[in-house]
C-alpha cells in the first residue's frame, strides 16, 4: 500500500511561425520546428497534499506572467500557488513571452493567452492520472557537455565565450559540476516517471526554428531506450556555464557550425549530443536507484530581498548611448564585437533600467520535498557556485537545484565574478553577494522550512 | 584513393528446446527464450582485400569447432581463413555449439547459418567512413578475485563476506566504440567492453548484458546496427561484494552457488554500456582507412598438467561430480565449482600434451585492430596490450577462433582460485599472451 501517488501528463505547445524568439539580444521570428515544445508535468499526492512540478520549453518569462499561469492552475486544480513550480528548460530557441521587447508582436500576446490555457489542462490531466507509486534516486554523470564560459584572459581581463581555441585564455573561472540527478516514480499500472536534472545553458542550436534543444533530446531518447518511462527535465545551476569547450580537438567539432552569429560555435546535432550523454547518464544508473520511502510532500515558497545593481550616475550617460544604438539597429556602431558587444549592451540595458532603483528585488524561491528527494527553485540564472553550495548545505541527500522556477529576474552571479567583471555579472541587476545570499536562505528553506 | 567498405547482418540462433546449455558445471537444457540469440557481423572490405568479424551468443567454442565455423565461412565467400574471427560474446545461458555437448541438428544450423551471415554481411557493403572514441561503463564489472583473512583467494566470496581483505587486480572499466557511418545504409557501432556475461543463470536462453547493450543502443540510436565484442573478462564479473541499497535492485541473491544474479541486472549493465556508447557516439574521431589488414599467429602455450598424487584425488572428485553426487564432495558453492574445475582439468591433461597449439588473429583498419584471443584472459593481459599496441583502438576479445580455458596472470597461480586452478595452462601464460599479441600488433599487422 502506497501514500505516495504521481501522475504525468504531456501538452504540445509548439508556436505558430512570426512570433519573436527569446534568448538573444538580435530578434529572431519563428521560421520553422525543428522539434516540438511540451510543457511537462508530474503531478504528486501524498496522504492528501497534493502539488505539481511543470517544466515547459521555453528561455525564461517574468515572475509576473508565470504567477498568472499558476494562479490559473490553482483555480483550475485547487492546488495551493505554493505547490506550483514551473520551470523553463532556457531553450534558447523558443517563443519570446513578455511584453518588455519593443519587436513583441500580437502573435506572442496569443501565445501567452495560450499557455495560459494549456498550463492549467496539463496540471488537470497530470492529477487524473494520479498512480500509486515507489520513489528511486541515484546520481549519475553526464561528462564533457558543460563547460565554464567564463575565463580570465591574458590582459586581466575576464570574457564569457572567448571562443574555442583563443590563444588568450588564461584559465577558466569556476568549477562544472557534472552531477546528474536522477528520480525514477515506479507507478502501479501506468509507466513509470523520470525526473532528470542537470546544469547547462541549452544554447546550442541557434537560427529561427523551435526545438527544445539538449533537454528535449534527453527527454526522447530515454523515452525511445526505456519505452515504459515518461521523462521530465529541469535545467539545475547553470548560469556561468554552457556547452562550448575552448579546448576542443578532433571529433569534439562533429555536430558545431562553428560560425555562430555571435562567435559561439552551435549545433543541433550538438544539441542531440548532449541530451545522449545525458540520457546515457541517466540509463547508467536507472535500474540501480536507492528506492526509499515517501511518508509525506512538502513544499514551501520564500521571500527574500536582494539589494539591486544600481548604476552610478557617471556611467548612465554611455549606457544610454549603447541602449539607443542598439534599439536603431546600429549595434555596428558600439565597439565591440560578439559576446563582447552582447555584454556591453547587455550592461548598458541593466544600467538604463535601473537609474532610479528600485533598491532591492524580492525574490521568490519555492522548495518541495518527498522523501529523501528535494527540489529547490530558483527565480533565475544561478552559477554552479549556488548549485554546489545548495547541494552541500541541503539535509536531503538528493536536492535538485532547478533554474528559472516560477519565472526569472536576471543571473546570481558569485561574489567573485563582480570584480572579476564578465557578461553574467555586469548584465546582473543584483548587487555582489546575490549568490551566496540565494544559497544561504536556499539551506535554510531545506533544512529548517522544509 | 582506398575506398573503405563496411557491411552488417544479423542472424538468429535462437535454440529449439532441450538442447544443452553450457555455462556450469551443471547440466541445464534449453527451457524458454529470454531474449533472442544472434550472430551480428561486421564485413570489412578494402581495395579488394576482405576480412570478417562475427560476434555469436553463446558461451564458447572450442579450436576445433571453430575451425568448422571458419572454414564454413571461408568456403561461402572466398574469404581467407586469417580473415575470419569468430567471437563468442560468452553468455552463460546458451546452447552448447559444436564441442561434442550440443545437438548435431542445431550444430549443423548454426554452422550454416553463420555461413549465411557473412555472406549476407558482404552482399550489405557501403562505402563508410569510420571514426572512434573511448568511454566508460563505471561500476558494473568488478575483480571477482580476492584475499581473504584465512591468507586464501577466493573468487566470488560473497556480497558482504566479512572475510574479505582486498580485491586483486584491476577493472578495465573502457568502452572502446568504433562508428561506421555508411553510404546509403544503417550505421555499424561496435562496443568492445570486458566483463563477465553471467548475470541471469536459469535454462531460459538470454544474449545476457552484450544483448541489451545492443538492443539498448539501437532505440536510443535507430539507424545503427550495433555489434558488441566482449573483451579481456577473465578475472572480472558483475558481483558488487560492496553492494549496497540500490546495488540490489534487479538481483536475485540466491544463486545455486552462492552467485546473485537476475535479468534485471543484465538489463543494467546494457544500459550502462549503451549508456556510455552514447555519451561518445556524435563526437568520434574520424580516421581516414587506407587499407585492411588481418593476420593469423600461430603459438604454443605449455600445459599445466598434473603430478600423480594429484591425479589420484581428481579422478575422485570427477567421478563423484559425473555421477551426480557433488554432495560428496568436501566443498560448496564456488569452491566446489572451483575443485571440480580442477579436477577436470588435471584428468583431462592426465596424458599431455606439454605444448597447446593455438593462435591470435587480427584485423586491423586505420587506427583499429581487433584481436581475437581464443579464451579467457585476465584484466592485466587486456592493460598491457591496449597499453603497448601502436593501435589508438585495439580491441581484444575474449574467446575468439577458440576457447583453450583461462589465461590468468602470474602471481594468479602463486595465490590460488579458480581460473588459476582450472586452466590448461602454466603459470607464465598471461605474460606470453601478451608479448605474442604486441608482437602480432606492432610487427605483422
Amino acid at each position: 500500500m502506497y501514500d505516495f501517488q504521481a501522475g504525468f501528463s504531456r501538452v504540445n505547445v509548439n508556436p505558430p511561425m512570426g512570433l519573436l524568439i527569446g534568448g538573444y539580444y538580435v530578434d529572431r521570428f519563428v521560421e520553422g520546428v525543428l522539434d516540438e515544445l511540451e510543457i511537462n508535468a508530474v503531478a504528486l499526492e501524498c496522504k492528501g497534499k497534493k502539488a505539481i512540478i511543470m517544466t515547459i520549453d521555453n528561455c525564461s518569462m517574468a515572475p509576473a506572467i508565470i504567477n498568472k499561469f499558476r494562479t490559473a492552475i490553482a483555480e483550475a486544480t485547487g492546488l495551493d500557488m505554493a505547490a506550483i513550480f514551473i520551470h523553463c528548460t532556457h531553450t534558447h530557441c523558443s517563443p519570446y513571452v513578455g511584453r518588455e521587447k519593443a519587436s513583441v508582436n500580437e502573435l506572442n500576446m496569443e501565445y501567452e493567452n495560450y499557455l495560459e490555457r494549456q498550463f492549467p489542462a496539463a496540471a488537470v490531466r497530470a492529477f487524473q492520472d494520479l498512480k500509486p507509486a515507489k520513489l528511486g534516486w541515484a546520481i549519475g554523470s553526464a561528462p564533457d557537455v558543460a563547460f565554464v564560459r567564463r575565463f580570465r584572459m591574458k590582459n586581466g581581463s575576464v570574457q564569457t565565450n572567448p571562443g574555442i581555441g583563443n590563444p588568450d585564455i588564461v584559465a577558466p573561472i569556476g568549477d562544472v559540476d557534472e552531477r546528474l540527478n536522477v528520480v525514477r516514480i515506479v507507478r502501479e499500472d501506468a509507466k513509470e516517471i523520470v525526473i532528470g536534472n542537470f546544469g547547462n545553458h541549452p544554447d546550442t542550436v541557434g537560427g529561427s526554428k523551435v526545438t527544445g534543444d539538449w533537454p528535449a533530446f534527453t527527454r526522447r531518447i530515454l523515452e525511445r531506450t526505456l519505452p515504459n518511462v515518461n521523462c521530465i527535465f529541469f535545467n539545475g545551476a547553470q548560469g556561468d556555464v554552457n556547452h562550448i569547450k575552448v579546448n576542443a580537438k578532433d571529433g569534439d567539432f562533429n555536430g558545431i557550425d562553428p560560425n555562430g552569429f555571435d562567435g559561439v560555435g552551435r549545433g543541433y546535432e550538438h544539441a542531440e549530443h548532449i541530451g545522449r550523454v545525458v540520457a546515457g547518464g541517466i540509463l547508467q544508473v536507472y535500474t540501480k536507484v536507492n528506492f526509499a520511502p515517501v511518508d509525506e510532500l512538502k513544499f514551501v515558497e520564500v521571500e527574500i530581498q536582494i539589494p539591486s545593481n544600481m548604476p552610478k550616475p557617471e556611467d548612465l550617460p554611455l549606457a544610454y548611448k549603447y541602449v539607443e544604438l542598439h534599439e536603431a539597429g546600429r549595434d555596428c556602431d558600439i565597439p565591440y564585437e560578439g559576446m563582447e558587444l552582447t555584454t556591453v549592451v547587455a550592461e548598458a540595458v541593466r544600467m538604463k533600467k535601473l537609474e532610479h532603483g528600485p533598491e532591492s528585488f524580492p525574490l521568490h524561491l519555492i522548495g518541495l520535498s518527498l522523501g529523501p528527494v528535494a527540489m529547490l527553485g530558483i527565480p533565475g540564472e544561478p552559477f554552479t557556485g549556488v548549485g554546489r553550495a545548495i547541494k552541500a548545505g541541503s539535509k536531503y541527500p538528493m536536492t535538485m537545484p532547478c533554474c528559472i522556477v516560477n519565472g526569472t529576474i536576471g543571473y546570481y552571479p558569485m561574489k567573485d565574478a563582480y570584480d572579476e567583471g564578465g557578461y553574467e555579472a555586469r548584465s546582473s541587476k543584483f548587487k555582489a553577494g546575490v549568490a551566496e545570499i540565494i544559497s544561504e536562505k536556499a539551506v535554510d528553506l531545506l533544512n529548517n522550512t522544509l | 584513393m582506398s575506398e573503405f567498405k563496411a557491411g552488417f547482418s544479423r542472424v538468429n540462433i535462437t535454440p529449439p528446446m532441450g538442447v544443452y546449455i553450457n555455462g556450469y558445471y551443471l547440466e541445464r537444457y534449453v527451457e524458454g527464450v529470454l531474449d533472442e540469440l544472434e550472430v551480428n557481423s561486421v564485413a570489412f572490405e578494402c581495395d579488394g582485400k576482405k576480412a570478417i568479424v562475427m560476434a555469436m551468443d553463446l558461451m564458447a567454442i572450442p579450436q576445433d569447432g571453430m575451425k568448422v565455423l571458419r572454414n564454413a565461412v571461408s568456403e561461402a565467400t572466398g574469404l581467407e581463413y586469417d580473415s575470419i574471427i569468430i567471437h563468442t560474446t560468452h553468455t552463460h545461458v546458451a546452447p552448447a555449439v559444436l564441442d561434442g555437448n550440443g545437438d548435431a541438428l542445431f550444430d549443423s544450423y548454426v554452422t550454416k547459418q553463420m555461413a549465411a551471415a557473412a555472406v549476407r554481411a558482404f552482399q550489405d557493403l557501403k562505402p563508410a567512413k569510420v571514426g572512434w572514441a573511448i568511454s566508460s561503463a563505471p561500476d558494473i564489472s568488478f575483480v571477482r578475485r580476492f584475499r581473504m583473512k584465512d591468507g586464501s583467494v577466493r573468487t566470488n566470496p560473497g556480497i558482504g563476506n566479512p572475510d574479505i581483505v582486498a580485491p586483486i587486480g584491476g577493472v578495465d572499466e573502457r568502452v572502446y566504440v568504433v562508428r561506421m557511418v555508411r553510404e546509403g545504409g544503417d550505421e555499424i557501432v561496435i562496443g568492445n567492453f570486458g566483463t563477465h556475461p553471467d548475470t541471469v543463470g536459469g535454462s531460459m536462453v538470454t544474449a545476457d548484458w552484450p544483448g541489451f547493450a545492443r538492443r539498448t543502443l539501437e532505440a536510443a540510436l535507430p539507424n545503427v546496427k550495433c555489434v558488441m565484442l566482449n573483451g579481456i573478462q577473465g578475472d572480472v564479473n558483475h558481483i558488487k561484494v560492496t553492494a549496497k541499497d540500490g546495488d540490489f535492485n534487479g538481483i536475485d541473491p540466491n544463486g545455486f552457488d552462492g552467485v546473485g544474479r537476475g535479468y534485471g541486472h543484465a538489463a543494467h549493465m546494457g544500459r550502462v554500456v549503451a549508456g556510455g556508447i552514447l555519451q561518445v557516439y556524435t563526437k568520434v574521431n574520424f580516421v581516414p582507412v587506407e587499407e585492411l589488414k588481418f593476420a593469423e599467429l600461430k603459438i604454443e602455450l605449455p600445459t599445466n598438467m598434473a603430478t600423480p598424487e594429484e591425479l589420484k584425488q581428481a579422478y575422485k572428485y570427477v567421478e563423484l561430480h559425473e555421477a551426480g553426487r557433488d554432495c560428496d564432495i568436501p566443498f560448496e558453492g564456488m569452491e566446489l565449482t572451483t575443485v571440480v574445475a580442477e579436477s577436470i582439468r588435471m584428468k583431462n591433461l592426465e596424458h599431455g600434451p606439454e605444448m597447446y597449439a593455438t593462435q591470435l588473429t587480427g584485423i586491423a583498419f586505420g587506427p583499429i585492430a581487433i584481436m581475437a584471443v581464443p579464451g579467457e584472459p585476465f584484466t592485466g593481459i587486456g592493460r598491457g596490450i591496449k597499453a603497448a599496441s601502436k593501435f589508438p583502438v585495439t580491441m581484444a576479445c575474449c574467446l575468439s577462433n577458440g576457447n583453450e580455458g583461462y589465461f590468468p596472470m602470474q602471481e594468479a597461480y602463486d595465490e590460488g582460485g579458480y581460473e588459476a586452478r582450472s586452466s590448461i595452462f602454466k603459470a607464465g601464460v598471461a605474460e606470453r599472451l601478451v608479448e605474442h599479441s604486441l608482437h602480432l600488433l606492432n610487427d605483422i599487422l
